[in-house]
Protein backbone atom coordinates (compact mmCIF):
# COMPACT_ATOMS: atom_id res chain seq x y z
CA UNK A 1 0.00 0.00 0.00
CA UNK A 2 2.60 2.57 -0.76
CA UNK A 3 1.13 5.66 -1.48
CA UNK A 4 3.02 8.89 -3.10
CA UNK A 5 3.45 11.83 -0.60
CA UNK A 6 2.18 14.44 -2.06
CA UNK A 7 1.92 17.84 0.67
CA UNK A 8 -1.50 18.95 -1.63
CA UNK A 9 -3.55 15.54 -0.90
CA UNK A 10 -6.35 15.49 1.28
CA UNK A 11 -4.46 12.36 2.50
CA UNK A 12 -0.99 14.02 3.42
CA UNK A 13 -2.75 16.58 4.49
CA UNK A 14 -4.66 14.80 7.32
CA UNK A 15 -1.35 12.60 8.18
CA UNK A 16 0.33 16.11 8.78
CA UNK A 17 -2.66 17.31 10.19
CA UNK A 18 -2.88 13.70 12.61
CA UNK A 19 0.63 14.01 13.80
CA UNK A 20 0.63 17.84 14.82
CA UNK A 21 -1.57 16.50 17.34
CA UNK A 22 -4.96 17.37 15.49
CA UNK A 23 -4.29 21.01 16.31
CA UNK A 24 -7.09 23.27 14.60
CA UNK A 25 -10.00 22.55 12.69
CA UNK A 26 -10.17 19.75 10.70
CA UNK A 27 -10.76 21.46 7.00
CA UNK A 28 -13.80 19.85 5.20
CA UNK A 29 -11.92 18.32 2.46
CA UNK A 30 -9.50 16.53 4.68
CA UNK A 31 -12.73 15.54 7.07
CA UNK A 32 -14.58 14.62 4.04
CA UNK A 33 -11.45 11.99 2.77
CA UNK A 34 -10.61 11.12 6.13
CA UNK A 35 -14.43 9.60 7.02
CA UNK A 36 -13.99 7.07 4.26
CA UNK A 37 -10.12 6.57 4.38
CA UNK A 38 -9.49 2.99 5.90
CA UNK A 39 -6.11 3.97 6.98
CA UNK A 40 -7.19 7.39 8.40
CA UNK A 41 -9.56 5.81 10.23
CA UNK A 42 -6.96 3.33 11.76
CA UNK A 43 -4.19 6.02 12.24
CA UNK A 44 -6.80 8.03 14.18
CA UNK A 45 -7.76 5.02 15.80
CA UNK A 46 -4.16 3.95 16.91
CA UNK A 47 -4.07 7.36 18.60
CA UNK A 48 -7.32 7.58 20.21
CA UNK A 49 -5.98 4.04 21.64
CA UNK A 50 -3.78 6.14 23.65
CA UNK A 51 -5.83 8.05 25.14
CA UNK A 52 -8.16 5.51 27.00
CA UNK A 53 -4.56 4.68 28.89
CA UNK A 54 -4.74 4.30 33.02
CA UNK A 55 -1.21 5.59 33.78
CA UNK A 56 -2.55 5.12 37.42
CA UNK A 57 -3.54 1.89 37.33
CA UNK A 58 -0.67 0.32 38.53
CA UNK A 59 -0.01 1.30 42.61
CA UNK A 60 3.38 2.10 43.98
CA UNK A 61 4.81 -0.43 46.19
CA UNK A 62 3.89 0.46 49.41
CA UNK A 63 6.56 2.93 50.85
CA UNK A 64 8.30 3.32 48.15
CA UNK A 65 7.53 7.15 48.13
CA UNK A 66 8.94 8.37 52.18
CA UNK A 67 8.09 11.76 53.07
CA UNK A 68 11.45 13.40 54.24
CA UNK A 69 11.17 14.50 57.58
CA UNK A 70 11.44 18.06 58.75
CA UNK A 71 15.02 17.81 59.21
CA UNK A 72 15.49 16.73 55.17
CA UNK A 73 14.39 20.32 53.75
CA UNK A 74 15.68 21.70 51.15
CA UNK A 75 18.15 23.75 52.35
CA UNK A 76 19.77 19.83 53.47
CA UNK A 77 23.02 18.63 52.51
CA UNK A 78 22.95 16.27 49.32
CA UNK A 79 23.61 12.77 50.53
CA UNK A 80 25.99 12.72 48.36
CA UNK A 81 28.34 14.85 50.35
CA UNK A 82 27.18 13.10 53.69
CA UNK A 83 29.03 10.12 51.86
CA UNK A 84 31.83 11.46 50.81
CA UNK A 85 32.71 13.29 54.08
CA UNK A 86 32.10 9.41 55.62
CA UNK A 87 34.39 8.47 53.37
CA UNK A 88 37.23 10.55 53.69
CA UNK A 89 36.60 9.84 57.52
CA UNK A 90 37.31 6.72 57.10
CA UNK A 91 40.33 6.86 54.95
CA UNK A 92 41.76 8.79 57.85
CA UNK A 93 40.89 6.27 60.57
CA UNK A 94 42.02 3.51 58.41
CA UNK A 95 45.39 5.49 58.02
CA UNK A 96 45.63 5.67 61.40
CA UNK A 97 44.88 1.95 62.01
CA UNK A 98 47.47 0.80 59.93
CA UNK A 99 50.14 3.52 60.98
CA UNK A 100 49.96 3.02 64.32
CA UNK A 101 51.04 -0.76 64.11
CA UNK A 102 53.70 -0.32 61.60
CA UNK A 103 55.32 2.02 63.86
CA UNK A 104 54.94 -0.35 66.60
CA UNK A 105 56.31 -3.39 64.76
CA UNK A 106 59.41 -1.51 63.25
CA UNK A 107 61.64 -2.80 66.15
CA UNK A 108 60.73 -6.21 66.40
CA UNK A 109 61.39 -9.90 65.38
CA UNK A 110 60.01 -10.91 62.01
CA UNK A 111 57.10 -13.52 62.15
CA UNK A 112 55.83 -15.08 59.51
CA UNK A 113 52.47 -15.91 60.43
CA UNK A 114 52.09 -12.45 61.37
CA UNK A 115 52.69 -10.60 58.06
CA UNK A 116 49.32 -10.00 57.70
CA UNK A 117 48.61 -7.71 60.39
CA UNK A 118 47.43 -10.78 62.72
CA UNK A 119 44.83 -11.92 60.08
CA UNK A 120 45.93 -15.17 60.93
CA UNK A 121 44.67 -17.06 63.57
CA UNK A 122 47.45 -19.29 64.70
CA UNK A 123 49.04 -16.63 67.05
CA UNK A 124 46.17 -16.37 69.47
CA UNK A 125 47.75 -13.04 70.70
CA UNK A 126 48.53 -11.48 67.16
CA UNK A 127 48.23 -7.81 67.00
CA UNK A 128 44.93 -6.70 65.71
CA UNK A 129 43.79 -10.77 65.31
CA UNK A 130 42.34 -11.28 68.57
CA UNK A 131 39.26 -9.31 67.08
CA UNK A 132 37.69 -10.72 63.53
CA UNK A 133 35.92 -7.62 62.55
CA UNK A 134 39.45 -5.28 63.09
CA UNK A 135 41.93 -7.74 61.24
CA UNK A 136 38.97 -8.15 58.35
CA UNK A 137 39.06 -4.32 57.75
CA UNK A 138 42.50 -3.96 58.01
CA UNK A 139 42.98 -6.84 55.37
CA UNK A 140 40.19 -4.26 53.39
CA UNK A 141 42.47 -1.60 53.82
CA UNK A 142 45.53 -3.11 52.74
CA UNK A 143 43.82 -5.22 50.08
CA UNK A 144 47.00 -7.73 50.21
CA UNK A 145 46.02 -10.75 48.39
CA UNK A 146 48.08 -13.44 50.37
CA UNK A 147 46.43 -11.35 53.89
CA UNK A 148 43.08 -12.25 52.98
CA UNK A 149 43.97 -16.12 52.19
CA UNK A 150 43.14 -16.47 55.78
CA UNK A 151 40.12 -17.88 57.66
CA UNK A 152 39.25 -15.10 59.12
CA UNK A 153 39.14 -12.87 56.21
CA UNK A 154 36.67 -14.08 53.66
CA UNK A 155 33.09 -12.44 54.21
CA UNK A 156 33.91 -10.60 56.42
CA UNK A 157 32.74 -6.93 56.31
CA UNK A 158 35.86 -5.84 54.34
CA UNK A 159 34.10 -4.78 51.53
CA UNK A 160 33.08 -1.48 53.54
CA UNK A 161 36.47 -0.70 53.60
CA UNK A 162 38.08 -1.91 50.50
CA UNK A 163 37.63 1.93 48.67
CA UNK A 164 40.39 2.71 50.85
CA UNK A 165 42.81 1.03 48.91
CA UNK A 166 45.54 3.32 48.06
CA UNK A 167 47.79 2.36 50.64
CA UNK A 168 50.79 0.53 48.99
CA UNK A 169 50.81 -3.76 49.63
CA UNK A 170 52.93 -3.89 52.56
CA UNK A 171 55.93 -5.70 52.14
CA UNK A 172 56.68 -8.87 54.57
CA UNK A 173 59.53 -6.70 56.17
CA UNK A 174 57.35 -3.81 57.13
CA UNK A 175 54.86 -5.79 59.25
CA UNK A 176 56.48 -8.81 59.81
CA UNK A 177 58.70 -7.97 62.49
CA UNK A 178 55.99 -7.53 65.03
CA UNK A 179 57.18 -9.86 68.32
CA UNK A 180 55.09 -12.08 69.78
CA UNK A 181 53.08 -9.69 71.28
CA UNK A 182 52.18 -9.70 74.75
CA UNK A 183 49.03 -9.07 76.40
CA UNK A 184 50.62 -5.41 77.66
CA UNK A 185 51.49 -4.75 73.70
CA UNK A 186 48.01 -5.12 72.68
CA UNK A 187 46.70 -2.58 74.51
CA UNK A 188 47.00 0.70 72.29
CA UNK A 189 46.65 -2.10 69.32
CA UNK A 190 43.17 -2.61 70.21
CA UNK A 191 41.85 0.86 71.02
CA UNK A 192 42.43 1.86 67.88
CA UNK A 193 40.96 -1.62 66.16
CA UNK A 194 37.61 -0.42 65.67
CA UNK A 195 38.23 2.50 63.80
CA UNK A 196 36.75 0.57 60.19
CA UNK A 197 34.15 0.13 61.60
CA UNK A 198 32.64 3.02 61.55
CA UNK A 199 32.48 2.78 57.77
CA UNK A 200 29.21 0.41 57.49
CA UNK A 201 27.19 3.34 58.74
CA UNK A 202 28.06 5.00 55.83
CA UNK A 203 26.04 3.16 53.29
CA UNK A 204 22.51 4.81 53.73
CA UNK A 205 20.92 1.21 52.30
CA UNK A 206 17.75 0.37 55.17
CA UNK A 207 19.02 -3.19 54.38
CA UNK A 208 21.79 -2.14 56.40
CA UNK A 209 21.67 -4.25 59.36
CA UNK A 210 24.61 -5.50 62.19
CA UNK A 211 22.37 -8.38 63.03
CA UNK A 212 24.25 -11.56 62.54
CA UNK A 213 21.23 -13.49 61.72
CA UNK A 214 21.25 -14.44 58.55
CA UNK A 215 17.64 -13.50 57.37
CA UNK A 216 17.19 -12.82 54.01
CA UNK A 217 17.13 -9.31 52.95
CA UNK A 218 14.88 -7.63 49.84
CA UNK A 219 17.64 -5.52 48.60
CA UNK A 220 20.88 -7.08 49.53
CA UNK A 221 23.94 -5.33 48.94
CA UNK A 222 27.13 -6.22 49.08
CA UNK A 223 28.74 -4.66 52.05
CA UNK A 224 25.97 -6.35 54.06
CA UNK A 225 25.29 -9.66 52.66
CA UNK A 226 28.42 -11.08 53.38
CA UNK A 227 28.46 -10.35 56.91
CA UNK A 228 28.93 -14.34 58.08
CA UNK A 229 27.18 -15.08 61.54
CA UNK A 230 30.50 -14.88 63.70
CA UNK A 231 30.86 -17.27 65.20
CA UNK A 232 32.73 -17.34 68.69
CA UNK A 233 36.59 -17.31 67.50
CA UNK A 234 38.93 -19.51 69.80
CA UNK A 235 39.89 -16.02 71.30
CA UNK A 236 37.65 -14.39 73.13
CA UNK A 237 37.92 -10.12 71.93
CA UNK A 238 38.83 -8.36 74.66
CA UNK A 239 36.93 -5.56 73.96
CA UNK A 240 32.73 -5.95 72.83
CA UNK A 241 32.56 -5.19 68.99
CA UNK A 242 30.56 -1.65 68.00
CA UNK A 243 28.19 -3.10 66.66
CA UNK A 244 24.67 -1.72 67.19
CA UNK A 245 22.84 -4.51 68.12
CA UNK A 246 23.42 -7.45 70.67
CA UNK A 247 25.54 -10.02 68.53
CA UNK A 248 25.83 -13.39 69.83
CA UNK A 249 30.02 -13.44 70.07
CA UNK A 250 30.65 -14.67 73.64
CA UNK A 251 31.70 -11.62 75.96
CA UNK A 252 34.88 -11.80 77.10
CA UNK A 253 34.74 -13.41 80.55
CA UNK A 254 37.01 -11.19 82.97
CA UNK A 255 39.39 -13.29 84.22
CA UNK A 256 40.06 -12.98 87.73
CA UNK A 257 42.71 -11.19 88.89
CA UNK A 258 45.45 -13.55 90.81
CA UNK A 259 46.20 -10.68 93.28
CA UNK A 260 42.03 -10.93 94.58
CA UNK A 261 41.23 -14.25 94.68
CA UNK A 262 42.22 -15.54 97.75
CA UNK A 263 44.52 -18.13 95.94
CA UNK A 264 48.45 -18.44 96.35
CA UNK A 265 48.37 -18.80 92.87
CA UNK A 266 52.37 -19.28 92.28
CA UNK A 267 52.76 -21.07 95.87
CA UNK A 268 55.37 -19.31 97.40
CA UNK A 269 53.74 -19.07 100.61
CA UNK A 270 52.12 -15.66 99.83
CA UNK A 271 48.41 -13.95 98.83
CA UNK A 272 46.99 -11.33 96.68
CA UNK A 273 47.28 -7.58 98.01
CA UNK A 274 46.66 -7.66 101.15
CA UNK A 275 47.57 -11.36 102.46
CA UNK A 276 44.77 -13.58 103.83
CA UNK A 277 43.83 -14.88 107.21
CA UNK A 278 46.97 -16.33 107.67
CA UNK A 279 49.41 -15.67 104.92
CA UNK A 280 51.30 -12.47 104.07
CA UNK A 281 50.65 -10.19 100.95
CA UNK A 282 52.10 -11.42 97.53
CA UNK A 283 55.22 -9.46 96.73
CA UNK A 284 54.11 -9.53 92.88
CA UNK A 285 50.85 -8.05 93.35
CA UNK A 286 52.38 -5.38 95.49
CA UNK A 287 55.30 -4.61 93.00
CA UNK A 288 53.40 -5.86 89.29
CA UNK A 289 50.39 -6.29 89.97
CA UNK A 290 51.03 -10.30 89.49
CA UNK A 291 51.52 -12.81 91.85
CA UNK A 292 54.09 -14.48 89.36
CA UNK A 293 56.05 -11.28 88.69
CA UNK A 294 57.73 -11.97 91.75
CA UNK B 1 1.54 29.79 64.46
CA UNK B 2 2.28 28.41 61.16
CA UNK B 3 5.64 26.03 61.04
CA UNK B 4 7.07 26.40 57.77
CA UNK B 5 9.15 23.24 57.74
CA UNK B 6 5.16 21.51 58.61
CA UNK B 7 3.74 23.20 55.62
CA UNK B 8 6.23 22.15 53.49
CA UNK B 9 6.34 18.59 54.83
CA UNK B 10 2.57 18.74 53.97
CA UNK B 11 3.01 20.08 50.76
CA UNK B 12 5.41 17.67 49.88
CA UNK B 13 2.81 14.97 50.72
CA UNK B 14 -0.06 16.32 48.86
CA UNK B 15 2.20 16.73 45.54
CA UNK B 16 3.11 12.70 46.00
CA UNK B 17 -0.57 12.12 46.61
CA UNK B 18 -1.49 14.20 43.66
CA UNK B 19 1.32 12.76 41.49
CA UNK B 20 2.31 9.90 42.52
CA UNK B 21 0.16 7.26 40.95
CA UNK B 22 0.71 8.96 37.21
CA UNK B 23 4.37 9.24 37.48
CA UNK B 24 4.89 6.29 38.53
CA UNK B 25 2.34 5.12 34.86
CA UNK B 26 4.33 7.70 33.28
CA UNK B 27 8.02 6.21 34.23
CA UNK B 28 6.61 2.43 34.04
CA UNK B 29 5.74 3.26 30.35
CA UNK B 30 9.10 4.99 29.76
CA UNK B 31 11.36 1.67 31.06
CA UNK B 32 8.47 -0.61 29.00
CA UNK B 33 6.89 -2.40 32.56
CA UNK B 34 9.87 -2.65 35.01
CA UNK B 35 8.30 -1.89 38.18
CA UNK B 36 11.32 -2.06 40.50
CA UNK B 37 13.03 0.81 37.94
CA UNK B 38 10.13 2.44 37.61
CA UNK B 39 9.44 3.13 41.43
CA UNK B 40 13.07 3.93 42.11
CA UNK B 41 12.69 6.52 39.18
CA UNK B 42 9.64 8.05 40.62
CA UNK B 43 10.68 7.84 44.52
CA UNK B 44 14.03 9.76 43.02
CA UNK B 45 12.15 12.47 41.59
CA UNK B 46 10.25 13.06 44.41
CA UNK B 47 13.03 13.26 46.62
CA UNK B 48 14.86 15.54 43.64
CA UNK B 49 11.83 18.15 43.60
CA UNK B 50 12.38 17.85 47.55
CA UNK B 51 15.42 19.73 46.97
CA UNK B 52 14.20 22.44 45.00
CA UNK B 53 12.44 24.98 46.58
CA UNK B 54 11.69 26.97 44.01
CA UNK B 55 9.53 24.05 41.84
CA UNK B 56 7.77 23.64 45.27
CA UNK B 57 6.45 27.18 45.29
CA UNK B 58 4.89 26.45 42.18
CA UNK B 59 2.77 22.72 42.17
CA UNK B 60 1.29 23.35 39.25
CA UNK B 61 4.42 23.18 36.91
CA UNK B 62 5.93 20.17 39.82
CA UNK B 63 3.89 17.53 36.91
CA UNK B 64 6.52 18.74 34.35
CA UNK B 65 9.42 19.04 36.84
CA UNK B 66 8.73 15.20 38.11
CA UNK B 67 8.33 14.16 34.66
CA UNK B 68 11.17 15.83 33.54
CA UNK B 69 13.47 14.31 36.30
CA UNK B 70 11.85 10.68 35.34
CA UNK B 71 12.72 10.64 31.85
CA UNK B 72 16.60 12.19 33.17
CA UNK B 73 17.04 9.10 34.58
CA UNK B 74 15.71 6.84 33.00
CA UNK B 75 17.95 7.84 30.26
CA UNK B 76 20.94 6.91 32.49
CA UNK B 77 19.80 3.11 33.50
CA UNK B 78 18.53 2.07 30.41
CA UNK B 79 15.24 0.31 29.34
CA UNK B 80 15.53 -3.64 29.52
CA UNK B 81 13.35 -5.71 26.44
CA UNK B 82 10.08 -6.87 26.88
CA UNK B 83 9.06 -9.65 29.03
CA UNK B 84 6.01 -11.16 29.56
CA UNK B 85 6.61 -9.92 33.41
CA UNK B 86 6.78 -6.09 31.28
CA UNK B 87 3.98 -6.68 29.11
CA UNK B 88 1.52 -7.85 32.28
CA UNK B 89 2.47 -4.75 33.64
CA UNK B 90 1.61 -2.66 30.60
CA UNK B 91 -1.29 -4.87 29.59
CA UNK B 92 -2.78 -3.67 33.69
CA UNK B 93 -2.06 0.35 32.08
CA UNK B 94 -4.46 -0.44 29.05
CA UNK B 95 -1.27 -0.93 26.57
CA UNK B 96 -1.63 -3.74 24.41
CA UNK B 97 0.91 -5.94 22.63
CA UNK B 98 0.72 -3.57 19.25
CA UNK B 99 1.32 -0.36 21.27
CA UNK B 100 3.72 -1.73 23.94
CA UNK B 101 6.10 -3.10 20.90
CA UNK B 102 5.51 0.03 19.35
CA UNK B 103 6.53 1.93 22.17
CA UNK B 104 9.18 -0.47 22.61
CA UNK B 105 10.92 0.04 19.26
CA UNK B 106 10.87 3.88 19.94
CA UNK B 107 13.50 6.01 21.81
CA UNK B 108 12.68 6.25 25.74
CA UNK B 109 12.66 10.12 24.72
CA UNK B 110 10.02 9.38 22.52
CA UNK B 111 7.67 7.58 24.39
CA UNK B 112 8.26 10.56 26.95
CA UNK B 113 6.83 13.14 24.05
CA UNK B 114 4.44 10.57 23.34
CA UNK B 115 2.75 9.96 26.53
CA UNK B 116 2.84 13.63 27.60
CA UNK B 117 1.30 15.21 25.27
CA UNK B 118 -0.95 12.23 23.78
CA UNK B 119 -1.90 10.77 27.08
CA UNK B 120 -1.53 13.48 29.40
CA UNK B 121 -2.46 16.40 27.75
CA UNK B 122 0.39 18.15 29.16
CA UNK B 123 0.49 21.68 27.12
CA UNK B 124 3.28 22.77 25.51
CA UNK B 125 5.44 24.40 28.31
CA UNK B 126 5.07 21.64 30.43
CA UNK B 127 6.36 18.92 27.80
CA UNK B 128 8.99 21.51 26.83
CA UNK B 129 9.73 20.84 30.40
CA UNK B 130 9.45 17.75 30.81
CA UNK B 131 11.69 16.97 27.49
CA UNK B 132 14.09 19.46 28.34
CA UNK B 133 13.57 21.04 24.85
CA UNK B 134 13.11 25.04 23.96
CA UNK B 135 9.36 25.43 23.74
CA UNK B 136 9.84 26.31 19.89
CA UNK B 137 10.65 22.69 19.52
CA UNK B 138 7.90 20.75 21.17
CA UNK B 139 5.32 21.22 17.99
CA UNK B 140 8.02 19.74 15.96
CA UNK B 141 9.68 16.83 18.82
CA UNK B 142 5.91 15.38 19.48
CA UNK B 143 4.81 15.50 15.35
CA UNK B 144 8.36 13.18 15.50
CA UNK B 145 6.76 10.99 18.23
CA UNK B 146 3.39 10.68 16.68
CA UNK B 147 4.32 10.11 13.49
CA UNK B 148 7.13 7.20 14.22
CA UNK B 149 4.54 5.77 16.66
CA UNK B 150 2.12 5.50 13.59
CA UNK B 151 4.43 4.41 11.49
CA UNK B 152 5.36 1.48 13.76
CA UNK B 153 1.96 0.52 15.26
CA UNK B 154 0.54 0.63 11.71
CA UNK B 155 2.92 -1.82 10.18
CA UNK B 156 1.14 -4.63 10.65
CA UNK B 157 -1.99 -4.86 8.28
CA UNK B 158 -3.06 -8.16 10.22
CA UNK B 159 -3.99 -5.88 13.95
CA UNK B 160 -6.85 -5.23 15.09
CA UNK B 161 -8.08 -1.52 14.39
CA UNK B 162 -8.72 -0.23 17.84
CA UNK B 163 -11.85 1.06 18.85
CA UNK B 164 -12.51 5.24 18.07
CA UNK B 165 -12.00 7.44 20.30
CA UNK B 166 -11.45 11.55 20.15
CA UNK B 167 -9.94 12.29 17.26
CA UNK B 168 -12.19 9.51 15.05
CA UNK B 169 -15.43 11.25 16.28
CA UNK B 170 -14.01 14.49 15.62
CA UNK B 171 -13.43 13.82 11.80
CA UNK B 172 -16.63 11.65 12.17
CA UNK B 173 -18.12 15.58 13.20
CA UNK B 174 -16.79 17.32 10.98
CA UNK B 175 -17.72 14.75 7.64
CA UNK B 176 -21.09 15.10 9.06
CA UNK B 177 -21.38 18.68 9.16
CA UNK B 178 -20.10 18.95 6.06
CA UNK B 179 -22.14 16.33 4.37
CA UNK B 180 -25.29 17.81 6.44
CA UNK B 181 -24.83 21.19 5.12
CA UNK B 182 -24.32 19.71 1.43
CA UNK B 183 -27.79 18.16 1.79
CA UNK B 184 -29.10 20.93 3.55
CA UNK B 185 -28.27 23.11 0.68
Amino acid sequence: MSRRANPGEPHERFDAWLVDGGRGGLPRDIAIHASVCTDCLRKAAVLDALERLDLGAVPLPAGSLPIRGAGAGPNAPPPRAAVLATTIAAAVLAAVAITVPLLQGVSGAPAPEQQVLGATSTSSASALGSDPAASASADGALATPSGGATESAPGTPSQSVSPLVFFPTPTPGIFAPTPTPTSSSLGPTFSIAPTPTPTPTATPTPAFTNTPTPTPVETPTPAVTPTPTPTPTPTPTPTPTPTPTPTPTPTPTPTPDNCADGVDNDGDGFIDFGGGDTLLADPGCLLAGDEFAA
Amino acid sequence: MIDPVTEATKLRGAIRDLHGARLHGFALVLVLGDRPAAARLTAEAFAALDNEAPRLRHPERAAAALRAEVLRRARRIGVRPLDQSAMDVLGRLGIDGPTAHALAAMTIAERAALIASQVERLGDEDVATTLAVAPARVRRVTASARSHYLALHSGDADEVTPAPGSITERIGLAAARVLGGKAAG
